[in-house]
């Protein structure tokens, strides 16, 4: 019988959420419309329409040696064409985010190839070659893993992620990159790195209460706890076990 | 409340932690509350800086248009440079708690805990020695942020003089 992966243990909701994120297989359900320029602008990496600049000439062009692993993995299309590698980064309130920095790594890890995600207590970057991250980026801000209150794009000044929501129930934003209009929409008045736009971004209403309990991948005590997933503690538990044995005694 | 070691009276202090971070307009009406409420002897607001720019500037494409907010401390204007978190609060007797809990109530949409604790310094440091020479009144001392540049306190008998700096 052929392998196939679990992605996350457990049964409760989040942990049914969690995996469904890393399941390549699972189609991501499409919240919010943005188009490729909107995604361009947000990202502010370079002017939209404009080419790519590259850092090293086409695969097919630089006469590469000879090698088994070469013909083995396909290059990614921006490692084919010599894009720059380029970023983006997310902050995930700690109040029911649709994700969680870690599930963002792991998930671009089963879902892209070429990526390097870096993950750090509140926030989540992912780095990769630039038309890669302009597609990664787009389909994480159209669906259902992003969130125009409780989750933000932020290259700089990240500071949120731990802080209680403002009145309005938008994360706390330094720079405020994004702002509720009177209309319940959610616009994108910055690009990731705090400087305007020449034009607004709409990213749509903020989920509710209900519905960000219902998608979160965030265990908390005041949603699905994470002692209440007998699964998921058991392996937990069994993970840092054998780390710490083997971490002291590597022969165990 | 007498200290065991020193023998002074010392305030108790209570912190006010509402479930969400105060807009200008909501802590003006909560430290109108508080203001009329007696026996409220010193008074901290604090919270993460307060973003600048007015959202509703952002929205309209206004860019770097910066307007200081003040707000209006028994009929002192003083500037609000912080989004208010928290409101740390010393106070003579444990019965202004009770006042204090049903402004909050009046004020706040939102849930709120008030907590009681140790929140501002009662002994000048040598922080305060350094800076200021051990000029630092007892109304003023933990009142302000030995790192800020700008002037924050306002109220009879706090150091504004020697806070200048």
């Amino acid at each position: 019988m052929a392998y196939k992966p679990q992605f996350y243990p457990g049964k409760t909701s989040v942990a049914q959420n969690r995996k469904k994120f890393m399941d390549p297989s699972y189609k991501m359900e499409k919240i919010r419309s943005l188009s490729d320029d909107d995604v361009v602008l947000i990202l502010g990496h370079r002017t939209p329409g404009s080419a790519y600049k590259t850092c090293h000439p086409p695969l097919k062009e630089s006469g590469e040696p000879d090698d088994p692993i070469r013909k083995i993995v396909e290059p990614i299309p921006g490692a084919a064409a010599g894009d720059r590698i380029r970023y983006i980064q997310f902050t995930d309130s700690m109040y029911f985010a649709p994700m969680v920095p870690y599930l963002r790594s792991w998930m671009a890890c089963t879902r892209y190839r070429g990526v390097d995600p870096g993950t750090l207590s509140g926030r989540q970057i992912i780095e990769t070659r630039e038309r890669d991250l302009e597609k990664i980026a787009k389909e994480t801000m159209e669906t259902e893993m992003y969130d125009a209150a409780r989750t933000g794009y932020r290259g700089c000044t990240v500071h949120g992620h731990s802080l209680r929501l403002n009145e309005n129930g938008m994360m706390f934003d330094m720079l405020q990159r994004v702002v509720l209009d009177k209309n319940g929409n959610v616009y994108g008045v910055k690009n990731q790195v705090g400087d305007p736009l020449d034009r607004k971004i709409n990213l749509g209403k903020p989920m509710s209460d209900e519905e960000l309990k219902k998608r979160t991948t965030i265990y908390r005590i005041d949603g699905v706890p994470f002692r209440s997933d007998a699964e998921v503690v058991g392996w937990v538990q069994r993970i840092h076990n054998l780390r710490t044995k083997c971490g002291f005694a590597p022969k165990l | 409340m007498v200290s065991p070691v020193t023998g002074k009276r010392r305030l108790l202090q209570l912190e006010i932690f509402p479930d969400r971070l105060l807009n200008f307009e909501t802590a003006q009406k909560l430290l109108d509350e508080l203001n009329r409420i007696s026996g409220i002897t010193r008074m901290v607001v604090y919270g993460p800086r307060l973003p600048e720019e007015n959202p509703e500037d952002l929205l309209q494409g206004k860019f770097g248009v910066r307007e200081k907010k003040y707000l209006d401390i028994m009929g002192e204007k003083i500037e609000l440079t912080t989004q208010v978190g928290r409101v740390w609060i010393e106070i003579e007797d444990i019965s202004v708690k009770d006042k204090i809990q049903k402004a909050c109530e009046k004020v706040l949409p939102f849930p709120f805990d008030i907590n009681e604790g140790l929140y501002l310094r009662t002994k000048k440091t040598i922080t305060d020695y350094v800076r200021k020479g051990g000029n630092v009144d007892d109304i003023s001392l933990g009142l302000f942020d030995p790192k800020s540049k700008g002037y924050r306190c306002c109220g009879e008998g706090t150091d504004k003089k020697y806070d200048k700096s």
